[in-house]
């Protein structure tokens, strides 16, 4: 107790030992551990649903995307829910809805079957299922935004003009299939859905619980029957699900939500655990020193009959303080840190809300602080009986050789580490450059975008919905500062995609994969002008082409390269089988536009095929204005030209074309900044490290270098001595460095955009950096020494 | 009359730790001939080594005259005075001093690298000297591996390879026995016959006999100044606790 008692005091009588070791303790354990809660919550911790395990995803797989799979059509949920390996299914659909009153506000919903919240074993916060149409369950944010959360049970919303009574609130960490459901609706289709020549519309997501028994091996065995079964079930069908290697595929549900997330995660959780060592490295570095500094005092306890362990109690004592202290700033960091991540994080990680600080997260800290701890000892007790060892130890200079290598082996660690981190921040930093400075193929500055969608009432009535989306067209075409607009089913680096197959007229169908695919949009007139894609051959869209002109299509030179290479597909045929199922309706080419990345700016183009709107209207399109006028200045003249048409219409995602590129660069560029930190903070922790190491030298060696003094090495001569020392360390640290970081590129490779892991000039950059670095930390203690007084040597000890 | 090697002229030297004055030396005059051996004597904190560390131009004094071989030296640089230690000074002191990451040679070497001498004149020169102290059979050793004579004796060896003007010693024996303090001894008198000057701070009465001349000091002054043999003799009547 006393000896606990003098630690606390030792300490704060030499707050230039403390503070940095709190400090280095803190911020070390903050970013593992906040970066342990995040991968964790992700990665590892249960879903929020009872036995989540037994919870699979169940996907149309077409063997040439090498993505998980498709969607699915109402006649395949319902096959798919008959089978023996499910003890329940569900299905959904996300939408949208318009809540009545005021400001017409869209709602995100999901459409969900009767099966889908009893699949997932959840209770609700309150209220009860219901099997009624007109029954809605609301998420637990939209309760607490809407009623804040007084009882909303039996009360009443207006959604899409129709009145519909809440039946229940789910709890706050239900959110499914997206934390941004605001709401869920009963997906309720007539019976005539089910038939089979529905095959061809895949618009639901399906979810099952594996029955007592079965495991996913066994389900996706039934799974693989039943897909070769289906093949033969509809005639017109067969030679398309033969062509494209379809199959049913199943996924366990955790792991396909974080399919894309684990390895991103892994390396940055990687980096986390390497800063942490530096961390760790340092604070043994700062024990030891000072341990060695107070030696004599744990000499005289154990002149005094003091065992080794209480001889050193001091020491260790004051080292556990100290990271007990940083472990509680370090925790508090975290739950900042995580906090904040939550809030801001859900476009980019997806389900946060599993994201916190609880038990297993504080355990772990507890682990990596004890670990911190045990490491302590050695270096306080190695110390402490270093001169009992060898009694003469203290008379020369190098008789502390095994503690000063020992000192010069952490930091060499530490700057191998800071090395490797520095070298991986810099390879993702010089990726995201080249990723960002891709050409989409589009010009999206000065693009304002917005979502209108057609009410319930028009959905399938073209007339109307020609009237309607190319009445908006022609009103904002009218206004002031307006260069063009159009509007596409599909805006590129949007989360939303349409891909099919099609047929070239004359052109024998390839076997197996050859089948020739693309993605297709429908567009209103004028889209290329509008997008800023240029036309190549031909044609696009144009005033020309009304809802009964021959029936045209327009191509991108990706789609002309890979299915007319070396000629022109101007004139050609080609048909959507499964769109244009009862007879052969066939398109002709008309033009080629420029290709466009549509996934991401790193993807190559893929083959794009452009419809006219007109022609066959889908219920909701993306509008793009291009205009010289700010953003903020159209909004609300767009709002008023909207609503000259249909006061009731909502005008959604309102966003900048600018927005949807930097959101597609969103992830890779907050990995590089996540890396960047853990790499300037390993980096600092690093300079802390070789300045400690060298203030301690020169200390140690503050003889022998007023012996060099002596026999005539002026301050020149000492600084450069000094500065030497640490350029040896840090050479010999971004050697070792370098070689790990090579070694771990592999690791890193597959985040890696346009850049190899083995980019000399990324580590030349990285290896200077350290070098420059290591002298500026090596400066003050040069200095130091080049002052130090040379009549030092005649002293005697 | 030549001009003598060494000429003091009321030096004085003060240190200052926070409000306290320090007079270590006050109002010192002194000259050494070349080709002198002489030792100093005084008890412990008299300003014995803060004389030598003068003489050795470690320190600058804080007023009067210094002039080394007729050149004032009184007020230099610290650049000048450390390429004056460089070519000027040998050093021996008493707790040896060798630089434990360095072997033998290396030690000895080391003035004449700072000097910018070139490897082969070096390498040469440092085979001589130790030649001369009796350790050129231990050049490749680390000090921790020699006695604390043999590693006297390599100090001996770094303290001439530069063949300096002066050599000053501070208690080299100090740390020794007697048998290994005697041999040491014996080393300074014969390199002192060859023609060394020798500056020796020393408390032991049998060591200081082996120098020409002793100069006692007191307080930070020079009390005596005797030729051998009164200088034995005036220690013994100061009084003066010896250790
Ligand atoms: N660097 C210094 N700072 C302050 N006082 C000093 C310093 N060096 C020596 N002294 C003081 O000067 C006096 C003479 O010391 P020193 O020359 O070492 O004596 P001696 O070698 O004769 O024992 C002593 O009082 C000592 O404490
Ligand atoms: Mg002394």
């Amino acid at each position: 107790m006393n000896d606990l008692r003098w630690a606390i005091r030792a300490l704060l009588r030499a707050p230039s030992y403390a503070l940095p070791l709190i400090a280095t303790v803190a911020l070390s354990t903050a970013i593992l551990t906040s970066t342990f809660a995040v991968t964790y919550g992700l990665l590892l911790r249960p879903l929020p649903y009872a036995h989540a395990e037994r919870l699979v995803r169940l996907y149309n797989h077409y063997g040439m995307s090498n993505d998980r799979g498709g969607s699915m059509s109402p006649p395949d949920v319902a096959d798919r829910a008959a089978s023996r390996s499910f003890i329940s299914s569900g299905a959904w659909q996300k939408s949208s809805a318009v809540l009545g009153g005021g400001e017409p506000l869209r709602l995100t919903t999901a459409r969900v079957t009767r099966g889908f919240f009893p699949t997932f074993g959840v209770a609700p916060l309150a209220g009860r299922w219901s099997n009624d149409d007109d029954a809605v369950v609301l998420s637990y944010a939209t309760w607490q935004r809407r009623f804040g959360g007084a009882d909303a049970i039996g009360k009443t919303l207006v959604l899409d003009g129709r009145r519909r009574t809440i039946a229940a609130v789910m709890p706050r960490d239900f959110a499914f299939p997206d934390a941004d459901v605001e709401l869920w609706e009963p997906l309720v289709l007539p019976p005539s859905a089910y038939d089979d020549s529905n095959r061809g519309s895949e618009y639901l997501e399906m979810l099952a619980r594996l029955a007592p028994g079965a495991t996913l091996q066994s389900a996706q065995a039934e799974a693989d029957v039943l897909s070769r079964r289906l093949v033969d079930r509809v005639a017109s069908r067969r030679q398309f699900l033969l062509d494209t290697h379809w199959h049913i595929v199943l996924a366990g549900l955790h792991d396909d939500l974080v399919a894309d997330l684990r390895r991103p995660l892994l390396l940055l959780f990687a980096a986390a655990a390497l800063v942490f060592i530096i961390g760790a490295a340092n604070s043994l570095a700062l024990v030891l020193a000072r341990a060695i500094a107070r030696r004599r005092e744990s000499d005289v306890r154990g002149a005094l009959g003091a065992g080794p362990l209480r001889a050193a109690a001091t020491r260790f004592l004051e080292a556990w303080v100290a990271i007990a202290a940083g472990g509680a700033l370090g925790l508090a960091l975290t739950y900042a840190v995580v906090a904040a991540i939550v809030r801001n994080g859900a476009t980019l990680l997806g389900h946060v809300e599993v994201i916190r600080v609880d038990a297993p997260v504080l355990l772990f800290a507890f682990a990596l602080l004890a670990l911190l701890g045990a490491a302590c000892l050695g270096p306080a007790l190695g110390a402490a009986t270093l001169t009992r060892w060898r009694p003469q130890a203290v008379k020369t200079a190098g008789d502390t050789l095994a503690v000063r290598f020992f000192r010069s082996a952490l930091v060499v660690v530490e700057i191998a580490l800071a090395t490797a981190l520095l070298s991986a921040g810099a390879l993702v930093l010089v990726s995201l450059r080249r990723l960002a400075a891709n050409d989409p193929g589009f010009n999206p500055h000065g693009v304002l975008t917005f979502r209108i969608a057609a009410p319930e009432s028009m959905r399938g009535d073209n007339a109307r919905l020609v009237a309607l989306f190319g009445g908006i067209q022609q009103r904002i075409a009218a206004l002031p500062g307006v260069t063009a607009v159009s509007a596409t089913t599909v805006l590129p680096l949007s989360s939303d995609d349409n891909t099919a197959t099609f047929h070239i007229e004359g052109r024998p169908e390839a076997p197996g994969d050859g089948m020739p695919s693309g993605k297709y949009r429908r567009v209103l007139p004028g889209f290329p002008a509008a997008l800023g894609i240029k036309v190549v051959r031909g044609r696009a869209f144009d005033a020309r082409d009304t809802p009964s002109s021959p029936r045209y299509a327009v191509i991108d030179e990706a789609a002309a390269q890979r299915y007319w290479p070396g000629q022109d597909p101007i004139g050609k045929r080609i048909t959507y089988s499964e769109l244009d199922a009862q007879e052969i309706r066939w398109r002709t080419i008309i033009g080629v536009v420029g290709s466009i990345r549509h996934g991401s700016l790193g993807e190559r183009p893929v083959p794009h095929v452009y419809f006219d709107a007109l022609q066959a209207a889908d219920s909701s399109m993306t509008y793009v204005v291009r205009s010289a006028l700010p953003a903020s200045s159209l909004v609300a003249s767009i709002r008023a030209a909207v609503h000259a048409i249909d006061p009731s219409l909502p005008v959604d995602r309102i966003l900048p074309m600018d927005a949807y590129v930097s959101a597609s660069l969103a992830q890779p560029r907050f990995g590089t900044a996540v890396l960047s930190a853990f790499a300037l903070v390993a980096l600092f922790l690093t300079a802390v490290g070789i300045y400690g190491l060298l203030a301690y030298l020169v200390t140690e060696r503050r003889r022998e270098l007023a012996v060099r003094m002596a026999v005539g090495a002026d301050e020149r001569m000492v600084l450069r001595f000094v500065l030497r020392e640490g350029l040896r360390l840090a050479l010999a640290g971004v050697v070792v460095g370098v070689i790990a970081a090579l070694a771990a590129g592999r690791a890193l490779g597959s985040v890696l955009y346009a850049v190899t892991a083995t980019n000399p000039a990324a580590y030349a950059a990285v290896a200077l950096t350290l070098l420059a670095v290591a002298i500026v930390a090596s400066w003050v203690p040069a200095r130091r020494a080049a002052a130090l007084d040379p009549a030092l040597a005649l002293r005697v000890e | 009359m030549t001009e003598p090697l060494i000429h003091l002229k009321g030096l004085t030297k003060i240190f200052h730790s926070g409000d306290v004055e320090t007079h270590a030396l006050s109002g010192v005059h002194l000259a050494i001939e070349r080709g002198e051996y002489v030792s100093i004597a005084g008890p412990s904190g008299c300003g014995k080594s803060t004389l030598l560390s003068i003489l050795g131009l470690l320190d600058a004094p804080t007023s009067g005259e210094y002039d080394l071989g007729a050149q004032p030296v009184a007020r230099l640089t610290s650049f000048e005075r450390a390429r004056i230690r460089n070519r000027q000074v040998g050093f021996i002191f008493q707790s040896f001093n060798l630089v434990g990451d360095l072997t033998v040679f290396e030690n000895v070497e080391l003035p004449l690298s700072y000097r910018g001498m070139a490897p082969a004149e070096r390498r040469a020169k440092v085979h001589a000297a130790l030649e001369r102290v009796g350790m050129s059979h231990r050049v490749k050793h680390y000090p921790a591996q020699l006695s604390g004579g043999q590693q006297q004796r390599v100090a001996v060896a770094r303290a001439i390879v530069g063949e300096p003007s002066i050599v000053l010693a501070d208690e080299p024996t100090g740390n020794l026995d007697s048998k290994n303090g005697e041999a040491v001894m014996n080393l300074m008198r014969e390199l002192n016959r060859e023609g060394a000057t020798i500056c020796m701070v020393t408390h032991d009465p049998r060591y200081a006999k082996h120098a020409d001349r002793t100069i006692h000091m007191f307080d930070g002054a020079v009390v005596e100044d005797l030729p051998l043999p009164f200088a034995e003799q005036a220690i013994r009547e100061s009084g003066f606790e010896l250790r």
